[in-house]
C-alpha cells in the first residue's frame, strides 16, 4: 500500500429515508430524510487514532458504520487505502455513464456496420473493375468513392458488482476493518463459546480448521488480558470488562488495518476502563493498527487519540490534534461540550453550567450553522450560511467551522456556560 | 428538624441464591442530614444499588434478606415496617429516580397520566385522608379475625377508586386543577412547553426530557429523601450537566435530602456534600466530599481517583487497579481490598479491616484502613 492516508472521505453523506404518510404522499410533499451524516471530510493515517466526539444524535456512530461499510454512504466519496469505495450516488453515476456509453456504442456500431458494407463494396469494385456498376438504387449516388474510416467504440466503465459477487468482495474486504461495539452483552452471542466468538471473523475469511482456529485464539487471548484456558467458557461467565476483552480479541483476530471503537468503555467502571484503554494503546504500538474512536467520553479520547474531530448534527465543527482541541477549543460547541464534562475534583466545582436545549431534529435541519439555535455568539450570518472548516491564526493544526472563530477563540469555556440563556423551544425526538 | 433524615446502622443484606449466600452489603452505617446530598461511589458489584433499593424496601425479598441493622427514616425503622405498609412511605417520604428513565416510565400511558397519579395521591394526603390502595391491604389472617382498631375508619380506599376521588376526577374544576398542578411540576423541572409534553408518550421524549419527567414525578410528593440511583449515566454530557444543575437548584427549592449513587467520580464531585466510598459491600471511606477528593485516606479511593484518565498517550500508561472486585460469595480473608492494595501488610491479610474510624486531625473524615495515615504518601 502507498504511504497515503488509510481512510479518506470527502463530503461523505448518509441519508435515511423517511416514509411519508398517506396525506403527505397524496398532498404532493417531497420525501424527506434524516441527514445523519451530512458532508464529512476526514482522513485517518495508518497507525493513528482519530477520536470522534459529540452528543448522541450527532451522527458519529453512523459515520463509524459508513467507514466500516455496515451502511452504504448515499453521497460523497470514500477511499480506503488504494481502493475507491463507491457511494450510492457514485454507483448511480457509474451505472448512468455506463448505460450512456452502451447506448452511444450501439449507434456507433450500427453506423460502423454501414461503413463496413460500403468499404467492402468499394473493395470488390476495385478488385473486379469489369463487374457491372452498382444499380442506380437509392442512397448509392451520394456515397463517396473512397473508403470511410471506422469510428472506435467508447470505453464502457465496468459495472459495479452486485449480488453475490459484491457480498463476496465485501466479505474479503472486511479483514481490513473490524468494529468493537459499546454493549459487551449485546454484541456477544450468548450461545457461542469464547473460542467460537473470537474466531468468527477468521471463519468468515475462510479459515475452517478447528484445531488451528483454537490455537490462534489461545495465542490471542493473553494479549487482551484473558487467561488462555477460558476457550470453552460462555460470555455470561465474564464480567463487563472481561466481555469487552473478548470483543477486542475478536476484532484483532484478523489483524485489521483499522478498528472502529464505538463507545468501547462506556459500559465499564473507571478502573476497568483504564485497563481496557491501556490495552488498546499497547495494541496500537505492537501492531500499528489505526483506530477510529467514537465516544462521548472526553477522557478516553484524551488518552487514546492523536487527533480529534468534534461532530454536531452530522457535520464536523472542529478538527485538530488532541492537545489542541482539548486544551484550546475554539468552536463554541466544543467549548460547551468540554466544560460540561464533570471533573473528579471537588475543589474545581462550578456553580452553574448549561448549554440550553437539546440537539435539534435531524429532519428539518436549521439552515446555516447547525449550532446557531443554541450558540451564545450567534450573528445573522450564522443563520444563513454554513461555515466551512478553516484554519485560523493562533490555533495551528486545528480547523474550525465557525464564522466568528477569531473572535471566540480566547473565550474561556467556563464563562460560556454561566450564560443563563433561555433554551429554545425543545423539539421532541422524532 | 435537627436529626438526620436517614440514619442507617450496621445494615447487612444477603442474597440467598441456590446454595450460595452473597453478602451484598455488610455493616454499612451512615447518616443523611436534612438538605444535604450524600454521595455513594464504587465499582459495579460493590452493593451500591442494593443499598439504594433496600432503603425504600424495593428489594425483592427473597432472594434478598435484610440480615440485620436498621434503616431509620425520620425516626421510623423501615426494617421493621411490614411490606404492605411501605407504599405509604414510598413516594410520600422517600422517592427514587432510576438509571434508565425509559424503563421506569410506563410506555402505555401519556406523561400527564403518570404524573397526575402521583399528584393525586399527594392531594388526597394533604386533604387529610390516609391514602391506602386496595392492593396494599394487610393480608387476611384466617386464623384470627382482627378487631377493628380505632382510626381504621380513616383508612379507606381512596386512590385509586373510592367514591370521593372519582367524583373529584369527574368534576371539571377538579380536573383543571389537577392539570395545573401537573404543569407546575413540569415547569419546576424547567421543561419548555410543558403543555405539549403532557400529551406525549415516553418514547416521544429525548433522554434528558424523560429523566426530567422522572424527577418531576419523584418531587411531586415533596419527599424528605430522594434516592437517585445513577440518574445521569444514560445521558450525554451536556444533558447530564443540565440535569445535575437542575437537581442542585431543586435541592434548595423543594428542601429535600438526596442520596446520590454513581460510579462516576466527576458527577459525585459536582453534586455531593458528603461522600461514602463502597468496596465489596462495605463502606471504606466516609466524609466531606472536599476532604475525600483532596486527600483520600483509603488506598481504594486513591486508586479510584487515579484511574480516571486525565492524561495523554505520550504521558505513559493509565494507572488502573490490578485485579477485579472480589466474589462476594467468598470474600478474601482479612481486609477485602488487600489483594489489590499496594500497601497491604500482614495485618491486612490476617485481620478484618478496622471499622470506620476518624482520621486524625479531621472532624468527620472516616476511613476503614489500618494505614489511613500512610495513604497520602502513596504515589
Amino acid at each position: 500500500m502507498t504511504d497515503g492516508p488509510l481512510v479518506e472521505t470527502v463530503g461523505l453523506e448518509k441519508q435515511f429515508p423517511l416514509t411519508r404518510t398517506a396525506s403527505e404522499y397524496f398532498g404532493g410533499k417531497a420525501a424527506r430524510g434524516i441527514h445523519a451524516v451530512d458532508g464529512v471530510s476526514l482522513t485517518i493515517l495508518p497507525g493513528e487514532t482519530l477520536g470522534l466526539i459529540g452528543e448522541s444524535g450527532s451522527g458519529k456512530t453512523t459515520l463509524g458504520w459508513l467507514v466500516a461499510r455496515l451502511h452504504d454512504a448515499t453521497g460523497g466519496a470514500y477511499r480506503f487505502g488504494d481502493e475507491e469505495i463507491l457511494t450510492d450516488r457514485q454507483r448511480r453515476e457509474v451505472r448512468r455513464d455506463r448505460a450512456q456509453a452502451i447506448r452511444e456504442n450501439r449507434v456507433i456500431l450500427r453506423e460502423n456496420r454501414k461503413r463496413l458494407r460500403h468499404n467492402r463494396r468499394l473493395e470488390s469494385e476495385q478488385r473486379h473493375p469489369s463487374a457491372p456498376a452498382p444499380s442506380p438504387g437509392a442512397g448509392s449516388k451520394a456515397e463517396p468513392r473512397v473508403p470511410i474510416e471506422m469510428v472506435p467504440l467508447k470505453p464502457v466503465p465496468p459495472a459495479p458488482p452486485r449480488g453475490r459477487v459484491a457480498a463476496q468482495r465485501l466479505r474479503r474486504w472486511r479483514r481490513n476493518v473490524q468494529i468493537v461495539f459499546q454493549d459487551p452483552v449485546g454484541s456477544l452471542d450468548p450461545r457461542l463459546k469464547v473460542w467460537q466468538i473470537v474466531s468468527e471473523p477468521l471463519r468468515a475469511q475462510g479459515e475452517n480448521d478447528r484445531k488451528k482456529l483454537r490455537e490462534r485464539v489461545r495465542a490471542l487471548l493473553p494479549t487482551v488480558g484473558l487467561p488462555p484456558d477460558c476457550l470453552d467458557q460462555y460470555p455470561h461467565e465474564f464480567s463487563g470488562g472481561g466481555r469487552q476483552r473478548i470483543s477486542l480479541a475478536r476484532a484483532f483476530s484478523v489483524d485489521p488495518k483499522l478498528v472502529i471503537l464505538d463507545e468501547p468503555t462506556s459500559a465499564l467502571d473507571v478502573a476497568v476502563q483504564a485497563q481496557i484503554l491501556n490495552r488498546l494503546v499497547e495494541f496500537q504500538k505492537e501492531r500499528s493498527v489505526a483506530y477510529l474512536l467514537i465516544t462521548h467520553n472526553v477522557a478516553a479520547v484524551r488518552y487514546v487519540a492523536d487527533r480529534v474531530a468534534v461532530m454536531y448534527l452530522g457535520r464536523i465543527v472542529e478538527l485538530g490534534t488532541v492537545r489542541g482541541v482539548l486544551e484550546r477549543p475554539v468552536h463554541p460547541y466544543t467549548k460547551a461540550l468540554l466544560a460540561a464534562v464533570p471533573v473528579a475534583d471537588a475543589r474545581r466545582r462550578r456553580a452553574r453550567f448549561r448549554i440550553g436545549g437539546d440537539v435539534p431534529s435531524l429532519i428539518d435541519l436549521p439552515p446555516g450553522c447547525r449550532f446557531a439555535p443554541r450558540c451564545p455568539f450567534v450573528v445573522d450570518r450564522c443563520r444563513t450560511e454554513y461555515p466551512a472548516l478553516r484554519e485560523i491564526p493562533g490555533a495551528p493544526g486545528q480547523r474550525i467551522a465557525c464564522h466568528r472563530a477569531e473572535e471566540v477563540r480566547d473565550v474561556a469555556p467556563e464563562t460560556l456556560l454561566t450564560v443563563d440563556k433561555p433554551a429554545p423551544a425543545a423539539t421532541p425526538a422524532p | 428538624m435537627t436529626g438526620p433524615v436517614l440514619s442507617i446502622r450496621d445494615l447487612t443484606i444477603d442474597y440467598v441464591i441456590g446454595a450460595g449466600r452473597f453478602r451484598a452489603v455488610s455493616g454499612v452505617s451512615f447518616d443523611v442530614a436534612p438538605g444535604r446530598v450524600m454521595g455513594i461511589v464504587g465499582e459495579t458489584g460493590c452493593g451500591k444499588s442494593t443499598l439504594a433499593q433496600a432503603i425504600p424496601r424495593l428489594l425483592p425479598e427473597p432472594p434478598a434478606t435484610i440480615g440485620g441493622g436498621s434503616i431509620e427514616f425520620n425516626g421510623v425503622d423501615l426494617v421493621k415496617v411490614p411490606q404492605w405498609k411501605m407504599p405509604r412511605i414510598r413516594g410520600t417520604g422517600i422517592s427514587m429516580i432510576f438509571q434508565e428513565p425509559l424503563n421506569s416510565l410506563n410506555p402505555a400511558f401519556r406523561i400527564y397520566d403518570q404524573l397526575a397519579e402521583a399528584v393525586r395521591i399527594r392531594q388526597a394526603r394533604d386533604a387529610g385522608h390516609t391514602v391506602l390502595d386496595r392492593r396494599e391491604a394487610p393480608p387476611f389472617d384466617y386464623t384470627r379475625r382482627p378487631k377493628p382498631e380505632v382510626g381504621d375508619a380513616l383508612v379507606r380506599p381512596l386512590v385509586p377508586g373510592g367514591a370521593t376521588a372519582k367524583a373529584a376526577r369527574r368534576s371539571l374544576s377538579g380536573r383543571r386543577e389537577l392539570r395545573e398542578d401537573v404543569l407546575e411540576y413540569l415547569r419546576l423541572v424547567r421543561i419548555n412547553d410543558p403543555e405539549t409534553i403532557l400529551d406525549l408518550y415516553p418514547h416521544e421524549l429525548s433522554g434528558g426530557m424523560r429523566q426530567r419527567v422522572m424527577i418531576a414525578m419523584a418531587l411531586s410528593e415533596r419527599p424528605a429523601l430522594l434516592i437517585a440511583d445513577e440518574p445521569t449515566s444514560a445521558l450525554d454530557v451536556t444533558i447530564q450537566a443540565q440535569v445535575l444543575t437542575l437537581m442542585k437548584d431543586l435541592i434548595e427549592e423543594v428542601d429535600t435530602s438526596i442520596l446520590f449513587i454513581s460510579h462516576d467520580l466527576g458527577v459525585i464531585a459536582e453534586t455531593a456534600d458528603e461522600l461514602g466510598v463502597m468496596y465489596a459491600g462495605k463502606l471504606v471511606e466516609l466524609g466531606p466530599v472536599d476532604e475525600i477528593f483532596g486527600s483520600p485516606r483509603h488506598p481504594y479511593t486513591k486508586a479510584l481517583l487515579r484511574a480516571a484518565p486525565t492524561r495523554y498517550k505520550s504521558d505513559g500508561p493509565l494507572l488502573s487497579i490490578p485485579g477485579s472486585v472480589p466474589n462476594l460469595a467468598k470474600p478474601p480473608a482479612g481486609c477485602r481490598f488487600h489483594p489489590r492494595c499496594p500497601i497491604a501488610k500482614d495485618v491486612c491479610r490476617a485481620e478484618p479491616a478496622p471499622p470506620l474510624d476518624l482520621v486524625a486531625g479531621t472532624a468527620s473524615h472516616r476511613s476503614a484502613c489500618h494505614f489511613a495515615a500512610e495513604v497520602p504518601q502513596l504515589v
